[in-house]
């Protein structure tokens, strides 16, 4: 059985590497473009939000490719996402495709996996999954601390594109990668190349951002415009609260790590929200409290168009600017998002930070000799 | 003379503006982009020169819009700025203690909220053009209104007719309505302007604090309706300066200014002559992956200046590398 599953940032590495241990034959989504999110939208609801347009994307894309089965998310809770498998079974079912939706619900996340091994007549060496689980998530989280790490440092690049294309390699290199030993040279490989492209970090970034909202717009960069790397390339040094792997470490997983910073994070939100509201609205004003607290110079928050968790969030960040006097940038998306109207928008606000910066430091505003 | 050239290549108009060292401007002109920015540059460019004194020299450039990067390769520019920057530097040229800044041009309206003489707060309109300068300029067409003559149209209603101004589309279907109902012109005109400032207010402005002093500039502060409508909707002042209409190209000049004279560094623009120097931007689609980016190539005399539009960079980092190696 040929199986597929949906995008979301650089997660697939695991995931692929995840279903063909276990016996499956594995079709990856071409990567995200206009196309996919053409293809996506033109099948979508309208007021569905861009995640769910883009997976129809790939799904639609991965069939053309020869996928017959997708595996997918379940879920509860107030945000949409939890329906989402259902939603999209009916329509590609109202294509008239042949093709099985597999919806992985948190309490029956292994039984459906079992189910779907044994359906093709393999069985799950069961004493081989945990070290395999562990090393596809490795994977994962190798990836996202290098972009976390590209985020940070972008700025100090010595040739504008250089970090993304390392990432990219990156990508590359861990997807081929099959052995611990083989993740541990990419590893080194890559830490060497970091080196070069990097200028020594002496003068620190002239800003530190924070990027918070919802998780698929953050993580997948082929839908984000690129926020990150457009705030890096502009000089800032850029911190995102959420990951693939950290989402695995905070719902599938238990982590002590993770347990703690989510505790400590909800206690951030006490002032401004009495619960959680699906999705990630709860982390993204806890967050914008954390980054705060650490001194960052703004915030930028991402959302697609009529995502509900967001929305409440954005109600409330005001707030939490006016309290902590932290500029918050909201960047709402989905198909029709113009790029020109988000970089005006990502640059007027590096602009004014590093004025409200320079003036804090007791620097004079504006000043041109011209008319002064 | 030393002069600052602000370019300011928007959607509607391109506008170009030389400011003096006692920040006065000295010649200004505002255009009509009308879909090809180069070669309206190239000709306000002449024509500005044809103002100019003898003695001009320009000592720096820079450019905002949203053309801002093709003029700014065009002219090899000192500053590349966006126009929220442009215009909150322009209004504090006009009005060192200004807190608000209103600007409504041709596609877009915004907001800019300063406090101490810094941006501190923006928003700009996201998703509806309504109660921008193109709508106007419609509905001004429709009803067989000069654009100029709109604003004193609507002054002379003794009351305002009340028009859905949420939307472009309901707008003028309302406004269609009242007139079939029987309202007069100028009663559709003012109400036009009320809604569009209940709109701007409503959507743009929604949760930032107006604080006096208010400066209202952009092309649409020519209109005395709508001045009058943001007057009696925010019982306060508002301050149209004299170069309303120029304000992002001031600022543009103000900032490239900053970026050479005020900082010792000499402007790096490529003079009068590029008016008449062959420009052109090719665009093709890049199959280097499935991303697909269209490209953008700017050439001046066959020579490639820059690329743009690629995600990878390889256009926009390869090319320039190519050109200057050559």
């Amino acid at each position: 059985m040929r199986v597929t599953f949906p995008h979301m940032g650089m997660t697939w590495v695991g995931v692929k590497h995840l279903l063909a241990e276990v016996g499956f034959d594995v079709v990856v989504p071409p990567p995200i473009t206009r196309a996919t999110l053409e293809l996506g939208s033109k099948h979508s609801p309208e007021f569905i939000c861009l995640p769910f347009k883009v997976m129809i994307g790939n799904y639609l894309q991965a069939v053309e490719a020869g996928a017959e089965a997708i595996f997918m998310l379940g879920g509860v809770g107030p945000c949409r996402l939890g329906y989402y498998a259902e939603v999209q079974r009916e329509i590609l079912q109202d294509l008239g495709l042949q093709v099985r939706m597999i919806v992985l619900e948190r309490d029956n996340f292994v039984g459906e996996i079992y189910q779907a091994v044994k359906s093709i007549g393999k069985k799950i060496a069961w004493h081989k999954l945990l070290p395999l689980v562990r090393f596809c998530l490795a994977k994962v989280a190798y990836l996202d601390r290098l972009e976390a790490q590209l985020l940070r440092e972008r700025y100090g690049e010595r040739q504008a594109g250089s970090c993304s294309q390392l990432l990219a390699r990156a990508m590359q290199l861990v997807d081929q990668a099959s052995t611990w030993t083989e993740l541990k040279h990419v590893q080194k490989d890559i830490d060497l190349h970091l080196q070069h492209i990097l200028l020594p970090a002496a003068a620190g970034p002239a800003l530190r951002i924070g990027i918070i909202g919802e998780i698929y717009m953050l993580i997948e960069s082929a839908v984000n415009f690129g926020i990150g790397e457009r705030l890096g390339e502009l000089g800032a040094s850029v911190s995102r609260n959420m990951y693939g792997s950290t989402w695995v470490r905070e719902h599938l997983i238990p982590d002590w790590r993770a347990f703690f910073n989510a505790r400590r994070i909800a206690r951030h939100c006490r002032p401004y929200i009495g619960q959680r509201v699906g999705g990630h609205g709860f982390e993204s004003i806890g967050y914008a409290v954390e980054y705060a607290r650490r001194g960052y110079d703004g915030l930028v928050q991402v959302l697609p168009l009529t995502c509900m968790p967001e929305i409440i969030a954005k109600s409330i960040l005001p707030t939490v600017s006016r309290d902590w006097q932290i500029p918050i940038l909201t960047v709402t998306l989905d198909e029709h998002a113009g790029e020109a109207g988000l970089i005006t928008r990502l640059e007027a606000f590096v602009d004014m930070l590093l004025e409200r910066k320079n003036l804090r430091a007791g620097g004079k505003s504006y000043a041109p000799s011209f008319g002064s | 003379m030393r002069l600052a050239l602000g370019v300011d290549v928007g959607s509607v108009s391109t506008n170009l503006v030389a400011v003096d060292e006692q920040g006065r401007v000295q010649s200004k002109l505002y255009l009509r982009t009308q879909g090809n920015p180069i070669r309206v540059v190239q000709e306000g460019l002449k024509e500005l020169k044809a103002t100019l004194p003898p003695d001009a020299e320009i000592v720096a450039c820079g450019t905002t819009g949203s053309g801002r990067r093709l003029a700014g390769h065009l002219l090899a520019a000192d500053s590349v700025k966006n126009e929220i920057t442009a215009h909150a530097m322009a209004a504090l040229s006009v009005n060192p203690q200004v807190r608000t800044v209103f600007e409504i041009g041709g596609q877009d309206s915004k907001i800019i909220i300063l406090r101490d003489g810094v941006v501190v707060d923006f928003a700009m309109n996201t998703i509806c053009a309504a109660g921008t300068g193109s709508f106007l300029d419609r509905q001004a067409a429709r009803l067989g209104v000069h654009i100029s003559e709109l604003g004193d149209l609507a002054l002379s209603a003794k009351q305002a007719t009340r028009i859905a101004g949420r939307c472009a589309v309901f707008a003028e279907s309302d406004m269609v309505h009242k007139q079939q109902m029987g309202h007069p012109v100028a009663e559709i005109v003012r109400g036009l302007c009320d809604a569009l400032v209940r709109n701007y207010l409503g959507n743009v402005a929604k949760g930032k604090d107006i604080e006096p002093p208010i400066i209202f500039q952009g092309g649409v502060a020519a209109n005395k309706g709508i001045r009058q409508a943001f007057v009696s909707a925010l019982q306060q002042e508002i301050e149209v300066p004299e170069h309303y209409d120029v304000m992002g190209a001031l600022g543009a000049a103000l900032l490239a200014e900053r970026a050479t004279v005020h900082r010792g560094k000499a402007s790096s623009w490529r003079g009068f002559a590029v008016a008449d120097a062959d420009c052109q931007a090719v665009s093709h689609d890049c199959n280097g992956c499935s991303n697909c980016c269209e490209v953008v190539e700017f050439r001046i005399a066959n020579a490639s200046i820059a690329c743009w539009g690629d995600r990878c960079g390889k256009w926009s980092h390869g090319k320039v590398a190519e050109v200057a190696d050559s």
